[in-house]
């Protein structure tokens, strides 16, 4: 089966003052068909960027400097001109934001937003595309469509822009979703309504998706595979199943154990010393070298490269490739 | 100070209405952000007070500090009406009662070093000076796990976590006995939530802080604090001990809260209640029980819908706003694995 | 402060504009010494309308008196006027602002219903109005006209900052550890409005400088024979086409010098604000 987004060595700078930031650096995965795929990491971790990255959303001074992004029908988004990357954005391969207020256009009602990226992408009358919008949204969970296809942002509650979004980004039936952080804003309660909402439409619509978060549970209950990015890099990708069960990477282990839990109250969470560092200060070689508690000479001294543990299983560290196998 | 017994903080009936001009064509709605909430907190005890946006739970925290004036009811700190005081005593109760505010950034000055934000208190209220000032600020930096050469940076120099120990360190710098916690960790990425979580129990400890919690997330609060108040459109749902929140919740409100926090654990994927709707309009709020239109209770009923289910204590401590409490809503599979640890 | 001081010198806009404001505010100050001649020595009949030559750099006017001697006083004395009423307007409009956003109701009412007012009658009326009645305004009475007249913008862009500030979260947190009002106002709030304060005055600079250069032309700024930038260029407006230079050398100072301020603006904006250092 062929990948439904192939990326390699996707490398994305930003020119800054203090020099050249590879926010993005050599992410390599691949997206199945039907799958979803979690992106997991902190703050300043590179997720985001990489989400625009596929996408070629990101704005000056950033540019992907290197790699490739090879959708499902052979194309490679990177060398796309911006006319046939029109073409893919929304309808291929589509995107849902973290803020719904601010993603959505205030002065645009919900109908005329959703009717306005169909038309973008088909031939289809205003009266037609109008009739899909109150379709879309009433697949989407909104109650009595037909009046609130003319309502405006401000009008809807944060779950239901949130729905408006995800009613836009479906509308072409796009084969591939990407989802940033589209829970983050939201209260736990609509988190879940929304969770629940775009596991169906995936499940629904055939569609792999990208999840991108900062929330171990949200992956542990939606995801298939997952990647853990720290400073840039991909430092542990594997099966959601393994990840959780037999984490191999000290990042990976050492961030579930400080997650606060209901479900195994402590009396002191674990933690990991310092802060996440940002693109503009990555420590050389291995960069959680500064942070990690099995720190070892030569994690400061060398980069360690993304080795195989086990099938199916990545993760960038020295620790694994010194002695594989005693970290079980 | 009283006897031991009685509580630091008794807040009493406390009512906050926000009026609204209204639009050229409406007429103004009030909005009750706070509706005739009453509960105690014992010194070095440590709340919990959890609930989604638009619970209240952040104005709450406000009016027991009066930052926020309330329209009725009291707070009594120590056997001082907090309402009932002019400004010179209103700012020397200020030494005892702190906040430290959820955004580190926004709340402190981008034009500050922060040392001397920390520093400000202490010279408002004559703790120290000059040297001695200094000494007390290099000691609180410590105390919170901040390099002292900090002292000299502005906010926007230091990590999301670091900034936080900076609003930590100023709240402590005039030595309260009562801290409102408003979402401190929840800007702040995994990885140093859990160092700040641990810092704030370690200071409670030390100097037997008493602490209001607030926080949207029932997981975050699980390990710090002794009882727990779930606040939904402004009143409060269930108030319990913690122990018995996470394992036997009474309200389904808070069955729901506890059902909808994602578990890291991808053999733990339950069953879940998920809540239909969302939270309604503060200003026109439900008739009876302000949970009804979205209970998932299976028996609730016409008084659900008719009649507001008074706070009850229907257990030792346990109190609950439900006309349904006899028969809680049980938690789904996994939920209670927390009991068996 | 010796901080603040030391990253504006890196911001290369601060120190061209520092350069050439430095330039000729130095030049304008030793005028009495840099000047080859003075200013209104009528140097004689053959000496009328010279183009620019070794003897006058700036050439000479109807009177016979020479130009670059006049360009260096009378950019003394716009500069004094600009200085001195963009400070008392900003002094002005600062206090009004910081007033008005910070209190609120009642004194926010009538100080912006006031400056409402104060600002939709044209300055230029205004200003010919107060002129007509005092006529024969020495330099210190003009600062103070213009100075009076000038600090209604100020104000409102004050207030505007200060209602922003006032919602932000540290105004709280200053509150809730019991710091007084005043101690709020000068530690809190008006280092945050600072920047646009500084702005504002820069243009204001350049402002002023064009008014009292159209009051002079008018006749009722800087009266003759004291030579003001704005005065010369008047008077030079009927030769332009016969002696440009009387006209010409004037204006490029002008502009020099308010493109000065601006560029000095810039660079206090940025290195005032920490973040975007």
């Amino acid at each position: 089966m062929n990948p439904a987004l192939r990326v390699r060595h996707l490398t994305t700078s930003f020119a800054t003052e203090h020099g050249t930031a590879r926010a993005v650096d050599d992410v390599s995965f691949d997206l199945m068909p039907g799958e979803t795929l979690g992106i997991v990491g902190e703050s300043g971790s590179g997720k985001t960027v990489t989400a625009l990255s596929i996408l070629r959303l990101v704005d000056k001074p950033g540019q992907i400097s290197d790699g490739s992004i090879v959708e499902y029908a052979g194309k490679n988004l990177v060398q796309l001109s911006s006319r046939e990357l029109r073409q893919i954005r929304g309808a291929e391969i589509a995107m849902i934001f973290q803020e719904p207020a601010t993603s959505l256009n205030p002065v645009l009602t919900a109908g005329t937003q959703i009717a306005e990226t169909l038309r973008a992408h088909q031939t289809i009358t205003r009266k037609a595309a109008r009739d899909r919008a109150i379709e879309l949204l009433q697949l989407v969970g909104i109650p009595d469509p037909s009046k609130r296809v003319d309502d405006y942002p401000h009008q809807l509650s944060g779950g239901m822009q949130q729905r408006v979004m995800i009613a836009m980004a479906l509308s072409c039936n796009p084969k591939i979703l990407i989802a940033d952080e589209p829970t983050t804003a939201l209260d736990v309660t609509i988190q879940a309504q929304i969770l629940e909402l775009v596991t169906d439409l995936k499940q629904q619509f055939g569609m792999a998706m990208i999840l991108i978060t900062h929330d171990l549970g949200i992956v542990a209950g939606v995801t298939d595979r997952v990647a853990v990015m720290y400073g840039g890099q991909i430092v542990e990708q594997t099966t959601t199943q393994r990840l959780f069960l037999e984490p191999a990477h000290p990042y990976t282990k050492a961030l579930l154990r400080a997650v606060p839990r209901l479900d195994r109250p402590v009396d002191r969470l674990e933690t990991i010393p310092g802060a996440v560092p940002p693109a503009t200060a990555w420590p050389a070689a291995c960069r959680f070298h500064p942070r990690c508690p099995q720190l070892m000479d030569r994690c400061s001294a060398d980069p360690p490269t993304l080795t195989q543990t086990s099938e199916d299983h990545l993760a960038r560290c020295w620790l694994l490739s010194e002695c594989p196998g005693s970290e079980k | 100070m009283s006897d031991a017994t009685a509580p630091l903080l008794s807040v009493q009936r406390l009512v906050k209405e926000y009026r609204s001009s209204g639009g050229l064509f409406s007429r103004p709605s009030p909005l009750r952000a706070v509706n005739d909430v009453s509960f105690e907190i014992a010194r070095g005890e440590s709340i919990g007070l959890v609930g989604e946006s638009g619970s209240g739970k952040t104005t709450l925290g406000r009016l027991i500090l009066r930052l926020v004036e309330a329209t009725s009811g009291r707070v009594i700190f120590d056997d001082v009406d907090v309402f009932n005081l002019d400004t010179r005593s209103l700012r020397s109760l200020r030494r005892r009662m702190q906040i430290v505010f959820q955004d580190p950034f926004g709340s402190l000055n981008p034009r500050m070093r922060v040392g001397a934000a920390v520093r400000e208190p202490i010279a408002v209220h004559r703790i120290a000076r000059g040297n001695d000032a200094t000494a007390a600020v290099v000691r609180l930096f410590q105390e919170v796990g901040l390099d002292p050469s900090y002292i000299d940076r502005y906010p926007h120099e230091l990590s999301g976590g670091q900034r936080q120990r900076v609003g930590i360190a100023r709240a402590l710098s005039v030595e309260p006995e009562f801290l409102v916690l408003d979402e401190p960790v929840s800007a702040l990425d995994v990885s140093v939530q859990a160092q700040v979580l641990n810092l704030l129990a370690d200071l409670r400890e030390r100097r037997n802080l008493t602490y209001l919690f607030i926080a949207h997330d029932l997981a975050v609060v699980r390990h710090i604090a002794h009882r727990i108040v779930v606040m939904y459109l402004g009143r409060f749902m269930e108030m319990a001990p913690a122990a018995s929140t996470y394992t036997e919740p009474l309200h389904p409100y808070t069955s729901s809260l506890l059902s909808a926090v994602p578990v890291p654990d991808p053999r733990e994927q339950r069953e879940r209640i998920v809540l239909q709707g969302d939270m309604p309009d503060p200003r026109k709020p439900p008739t009876g029980c302000v949970f009804h239109p979205r209970c998932p209770h299976p028996k609730k009923d016409q008084r659900c819908r008719s009649e507001v289910p008074m706070l009850r204590e229907v257990a030792e401590n346990r109190w609950v706003a439900c006309h349904l409490a006899a028969e809680p809503l049980p938690l789904l599979s996994g939920q209670a694995s927390g009991a068996a640890n | 402060m010796n901080s603040t001081l030391s990253v504006l010198f890196t911001n290369r806009r601060w120190r061209y504009g520092l350069a050439l404001v430095a330039l000729f505010a130095g030049l304008a100050a030793l005028a009495h010494w840099v000047a080859p001649y003075d200013p209104t020595a009528q140097l004689g009949l053959s000496e009328q309308w010279r183009p620019p030559s070794a003897a006058h750099p700036f050439g000479t006017d109807l009177y016979g008196r020479d130009v670059l001697s006049r360009v260096l006083y009378g950019a003394r004395v716009s500069l004094v006027i600009a200085v001195l009423s963009v400070f008392l307007s900003i002094s002005i409009g600062t206090s009004v602002g910081l007033a008005a956003g910070y209190c609120g109701g009642v004194v926010d009412t009538l100080t912006m219903r006031t400056v409402d007012a104060a600002l939709a009658i044209p300055r230029v009326f205004l200003l010919l109005l107060v002129l007509g009645l005092w006529y024969g305004v020495d330099v210190i009475g003009l600062v103070i006209i213009l100075g009076v007249t000038s600090w209604f913008g100020v104000s409102r862009i004050v207030r505007a900052e200060v209602m922003a500030v006032r919602e932000r979260e540290y105004m709280l947190a200053a509150r809730s550890l019991g710091v007084g009002h005043g101690r709020i106002l000068l530690h809190h709030v008006l280092p945050n409005v600072l920047a646009p304060v500084t702005v504002a005055a820069t243009l204001g600079m350049g402002q002023i400088i064009l008014i009292e250069a159209g009051l002079s032309f008018l006749g009722l700024g800087v009266q003759e024979p004291t030579a003001s930038l704005g005065r010369m260029m008047s008077a030079g407006g009927g030769e332009l086409l016969a002696a440009p230079w009387t006209t010409v050398f004037p204006g490029i100072v002008v502009i020099l010098i308010v493109i000065g301020f601006s560029l000095m603006g810039d660079g206090f904006r940025d290195t005032l604000d920490p973040r975007t250092r």
